[in-house]
């Protein structure tokens, strides 16, 4: 090395440090070996940045040029940190040593500026598909939420680390989960799920307890190693002693592993419980389950009398694309793993509509994804043929549903203190509440607890006696029906509870306190200010491709119609399709312009998205409205 | 930050390199002052609050020093303008309160970030035991520990320590006592620099094609053995320390998978941190050298973490008596040096008993002497039985507490319990990807030179070698999002 000032050591140095210098000092380098070095690691250094900056302008002046060419990235994010910090006027305003260090940028914020940068660097988006195509294709390797199995089967991270991870329920793993995250997690789903019970038993209802079996518990054949179908579906070391300990409670539990495997190997060759690329299951397995449910309602007489509807089933076939394949976010999109087809059973009302849920149900089902499958349409795998649509063919009645994707752990039962807060007695006549959610949760879940409303006048307890829903010996009769054909039954069972008065047709949500009078025609258009934003999920990190956001708007002037709430929450995408939408990059402070409907009015098209709500307890007391931006 | 990331190498090293480049001629005070400014937002970056904490012993030992320098209180008045390194010989009393304050200021600094949850954890547990459950402190205060904590404290013990002994002169410029802590090279993760050498560095440093060559060089390796190497194997290494039940083939294959991740994710930090520094003109000593090739534990400490093992050699064993005062004395210090070498990792008896095994290792080969019978074993089998004695202790290391630990030891040596579940993590360990990942660690760890021999004379198919694995690196690092640095932590 050939420094230009001499080495004049102060001190002496000891060996190490000498070896240090002298090795450096006999670096042999071949000729135009060290330009070489400085050339491509700068080239490489600020390539990056450089090909980000040239896209961002040409983005910029695109959507300058014509409008309607959105970029579909945030621009100039690289030169924004400085957005990090507090905004001038709260620099100005702060007053003492506390208020200053309130200021200082947040460690989530900072997070979240590198994780977009990340997302929306161009040379990132073009690299990671083709390399997570090699990577998967030649080396079998998935990546953060994703396993790859034998022959085209895919698994979910978090699904198969319930199995191969430790019981959920044991102290070690209560508390490492408790500390896990930047914010509190309610780790015991036992706790949640006897509160709920509680609150369920002080209006007569009965609670139903449907933890729904996840893809590697009964087809664990196609990722295991040695190859080769087990005797038995796996579960995790903790599920007996949750079992045990609700039904010590009084909590009824379904436990669908029993269930799926006997579904599976009802016939002589084992027949498949999940879909192949996706987290969820097949659709015979979901009528199964259907059957077994009703037939456990019916025989422990937990409905009271209730004029059977004539349903009628119409066989569809679907394809659609699996949730955790998109996940990979594979260069080829779906050739490596391509869609599957499935046959459906749609349930059609009497007057020919397609079923969707009735308010007026003796029977509400809460849950997640499990429960949407086959019955929200956004969630590509056909439409009216779910978990609900089964039971209610089976049971000859109207079925209610909270159900909202990924939402088992705590998004449903939210929604639900959410209405009973304001007002809107979603347990009014309802006999059993069926409250279905992935196994998964138990061990990555946040049960979070929930305050119900009291009952103004509590009835006495539907069952007083705890029957564990058993799987039936026989198969239950899978309803078999075609085009036209109506499905005709016994009532069910008669129970001591009053009869609800039947209404076919379900009503529209009540509009949530707003006045419609005052309201000349939906949509209406505003302009707001936003006060919050909820956050959104980054693509292809969970389990579903479309994600509502919260916005909470104040300072609301309509610009058609008429609106008097001074402060709202409107619902929208955050995300749609695994890409980011454009509420998605809203801040505190922007003024937003938007098409407001009642949330009323769109719940039975988006209410069953995934939605991520504010973090304010205040902000659930407000109206609700669906938006779209303008 | 850590060097492994897209906001690093894309936006970070190209923004401080501009700034040191640019400066090329301004006097080296300015390239102090820029490099502390770049080492701050990069400390910050984690979290803003702690370069406060920072600042704050930064500038108490600068001021301890200077105290010491002067035997005076008043040492930034103008007398004292000739500071030079202290005579040997007796100390003042200024000077030693001097010392202690800055010692006791640093370590309790140290011990309260560190090692305060572990005391609250350990008196719930104890509670508990005693059955007195209505005195746990279920909801006390947790406190969040500040990156690099346990090395930048370090660096400024030396510091303190050499110039109470007249080992280094104090720095009369806060500047540049405050670009040796700060400077983000070597800030979070090491290697752990001694003040003495790099004081001459801090005065006296030039910028050379040379030097930015060779640390680009440096730098290319570090990337590919912690985004090629590390990464995967520590993928590897997670789903079996995380799992209920495992086979003791998986337990094995875990050990491995955590003893490549370790060292790969370790030295490969090393060599991006040694690398960095030449294209900034600084030279840092070697911190790896092929431990796992390593004939005795003795021998593994004098090529692992060397600049941690040199720290607590020359201010902690040698101050014990090191091996001056007898044979029992030897062992009792080497044994207490390694114990509060493994406290220093982290607040947790797992630690503990890491260091104990080390430390009892070093002990038991020191007794059996440079003749004994474990010498006469072929050199083949005495790598294998150290690196077998290495993994063990790595048990204990990565292990979530000291039951899931005696468990997995268990499991290797055949004890385990077993479950269904067994072979679905067989399944998610035998991927081509990690099988393919494996076995070159293995190459590496055991065939290949290290970085510092590779890079001793860079040919043209060497430099495109190096070129090559830093672009496959960076495109993996794209896909990744498991990019855990195992030592941010420390």
């Amino acid at each position: 090395m050939t420094d230009k000032q001499p080495y004049v050591p102060l001190y002496e140095p000891n060996s190490r440090e000498e070896e240090a210098e002298l090795s450096l000092k006999h670096t042999k380098f071949s000729k135009g070996v060290p330009v070489f070095f400085v050339l491509i690691l700068l080239l490489t250094i600020l390539s990056e940045s450089s090909v980000q900056m040239i896209a961002d302008i040409s983005a910029s002046r695109a959507y300058q040029a014509d409008s309607e060419q959105l970029p579909t990235r945030k621009l100039f994010r690289w030169v924004e940190f400085w957005q990090l910090g507090p905004p001038m006027e709260q620099v100005k305003s702060a007053k003492g040593f506390w208020e200053y260090w309130a200021l200082l940028p947040q460690v989530s914020k900072i997070s979240e500026y590198e994780t977009g940068l990340e997302d929306d660097s161009i040379v990132g988006q073009a690299l990671r598909p083709k390399a997570q195509q090699f990577l998967t294709n030649y080396l079998g390797a998935g990546n953060e939420q994703v396993f790859v199995g034998r022959e085209g089967w895919l698994y979910y991270r978090p699904e198969v680390e319930y199995l191969t991870g430790r019981g959920f329920l044991t102290p070690d793993e209560q508390k490492k989960r408790l500390r896990s995250g930047i914010e509190a997690v309610q780790p015991d789903p036992i706790r949640a799920i006897l509160q709920f019970q509680e609150q369920l038993k002080a209006r007569g209802i009965t609670l139903i307890v449907m933890p729904v079996a996840c893809k590697p518990m009964t087809m664990s054949e196609n990722l295991a190693w040695p190859a080769g179908m087990p005797e038995q579906p796996l579960q995790n070391d903790s599920y007996v002693e949750f079992e045990k300990k609700l039904q010590e409670a009084g909590v009824r539990v379904l436990d669908t592993t029993g269930v799926f495997w006997k579904a599976k190997m009802q016939s002589g060759s084992p027949e498949p419980t999940h879909l192949r690329t996706d987290t969820h299951w097949t659709p015979n397995v979901m009528q199964y389950t259907a059957g077994v449910l009703a037939d456990y309602l019916k025989s422990n007489r937990l409905i009271s009398a209730y004029p059977p509807v004539a349903y009628r089933t119409k066989q569809i076939k679907v394809s659609g694309e699996g949730d955790i394949s998109l996940m990979l976010k594979l260069e080829d999109g779906g050739k490596s793993f391509p869609k599957q087809s499935v046959e459906l059973q749609q349930v059609i009302n009497p007057d020919g509509s397609l079923w969707i849920p009735d308010r007026q149900s003796p029977i509400l089902l809460m849950g997640d994804s499990y429960s949407n499958i086959y019955s929200l349409g956004t969630m590509g795998w056909g439409e009216s043929a779910g978990l609900g649509e089964q039971l209610s063919v089976r049971m000859k009645c109207p079925v209610d549903m909270i159900v909202i994707n990924a939402g088992g752990s705590y998004a449903s039962r939210q929604q639900l203190m959410k209405e009973m807060s304001r007002g809107e007695d979603r347990l009014a006549g309802k006999q059993v509440v069926i409250y279905e959610f992935a196994m998964r949760d138990l061990s990555s879940g946040d049960w979070k607890l929930f305050d119900l409303p009291k009952p103004k006048n509590a009835p006495p307890a539907a069952a007083s006696t705890v029957a564990p829903v058993e799987v039936p010996a026989v198969t239950p009769a899978v309803v078999e029906t075609s085009i036209n054909t109506p499905v005709t039954g016994q009532i069910p069972a008669i129970a001591s509870n009053p009869t609800v008065k039947v209404q076919t047709k379900p009503r529209l949500q009540k509009s949530n306190g707003v006045d419609k009078a005052e309201i000349s025609k939906w949509p209406l258009r505003v302009q707001a200010v936003v006060k919050s934003v909820s956050a959104t999920p980054k693509p292809g990190s969970v389990p579903y491709k479309d994600c509502l956001i919260a916005l909470e708007l104040s300072d609301i002037k309509a610009i058609s119609g008429s609106l008097k709430a001074k402060r709202i929450v409107v619902f929208t995408y955050g995300m749609q399709d695994n890409r980011l939408a454009a509420a998605s990059e809203m801040k505190p402070g922007a003024r937003v312009t938007l098409e407001l409907q009642p949330w009323s009015q769109v719940e039975a098209r988006y209410g069953g998205l995934n939605r991520v709500e504010l973090d304010d307890p205040d902000a659930l007391m407000l109206d609700t409205y669906w938006g779209v931006l303008k | 930050m850590v060097f492994s990331s897209h906001i690093f190498v894309y936006y970070f090293l190209p923004i401080a390199l501009t700034i040191i480049y640019a400066l090329y001629k301004a006097p080296q005070r300015w390239r102090n002052f820029a490099l502390i400014i770049l080492g701050y937002i990069f400390y910050g970056w984690a979290n803003p609050k702690f370069i406060f904490l920072m600042f704050g012993t930064t500038f108490l030992d600068w001021l301890l020093s200077l105290i010491i320098a002067t035997d005076s209180w008043h040492p930034i008045r103008g007398s004292h303008s000739n500071i030079v390194p202290l005579a040997k010989g007796p100390r003042t009393k200024t000077q030693r309160i001097a010392l202690v304050l800055s010692v006791v200021s640093n370590l309790t600094m140290l011990g309260f970030f560190k090692y305060f949850n572990f005391g609250v954890d350990s008196y719930n547990s104890l509670m508990q035991t005693l059955g007195l459950s209505q005195y746990v402190a279920h909801d006390f205060l947790r406190v969040v520990l500040p990156l690099g904590i346990s090395f930048y404290t370090f660096q400024s013990l030396s510091y303190i320590i050499d110039v109470y002994r007249g080992d280094a002169k104090a720095m009369r410029n806060f500047t540049d006592f405050s670009c040796f802590v700060s400077m983000f090279p070597h800030l979070v993760a090491g290697p752990i620099l001694k003040f003495s050498y790099l004081a001459d560095q801090l005065e006296n440093r030039t910028l050379t094609l040379d030097k930015f060559a060779r640390g680009s060089a440096f730098f290319c390796l570090g990337m590919a053995k912690k985004i090629l190497l590390a990464n995967p194997c520590g993928k590897v290494a997670d789903t079996v320390f995380n799992a209920g039940h495992i086979s003791t083939v998986d337990s094995w294959i875990g050990v491995f998978g955590y003893s490549f991740q370790i060292y790969f994710d370790f030295s490969g930090y090393s060599d991006m941190a040694i690398g960095l520094g030449l294209m900034l003109g600084f030279v840092f000593a070697r911190n790896f050298d092929n431990p796992y090739r390593s004939q005795s534990i003795t021998e593994f400490w004098r090529r692992w973490h060397i600049s941690l093992s040199t720290w607590l050699r020359e201010y902690l064993y040698i101050p014990l008596g090191g091996n001056r005062k007898g044979k029992v004395r030897t062992y009792v210090n080497l044994l207490l040096t390694m114990l509060l070498g493994g406290l220093w990792h982290g607040a947790s008896w797992n630690y503990v008993i890491w260091g104990a095994i080390h430390g009892g290792m070093l002990a038991f080969e020191r007794s059996l002497g440079k003749k004994g019978p474990y010498m006469g074993l072929p050199p083949i089998l005495r790598v294998v039985i150290t690196y077998i004695v290495v993994l063990i202790t790595w048990v204990f290391f990565r292990s979530a507490d000291l039951g899931a630990s005696v468990h997995f030891v268990g499991t290797m040596f055949g004890f385990g319990s077993h479950a269904a579940s067994v072979s679905l993590l067989s399944g998610l360990l035998l991927k081509p990807y990690y099988i393919i990942c494996m076995l070159i660690s293995a190459v590496v760890v055991w065939k290949l030179p290290d970085t510092w021999d590779f890079t001793q004379k860079l040919t043209w198919p060497k430099a495109l070698a190096c070129v090559v694995l830093l672009w496959l690196a960076l495109v993996v690092l794209a896909t990744q999002e498991y990019n855990p640095f195992i030592y941010f932590i420390f």
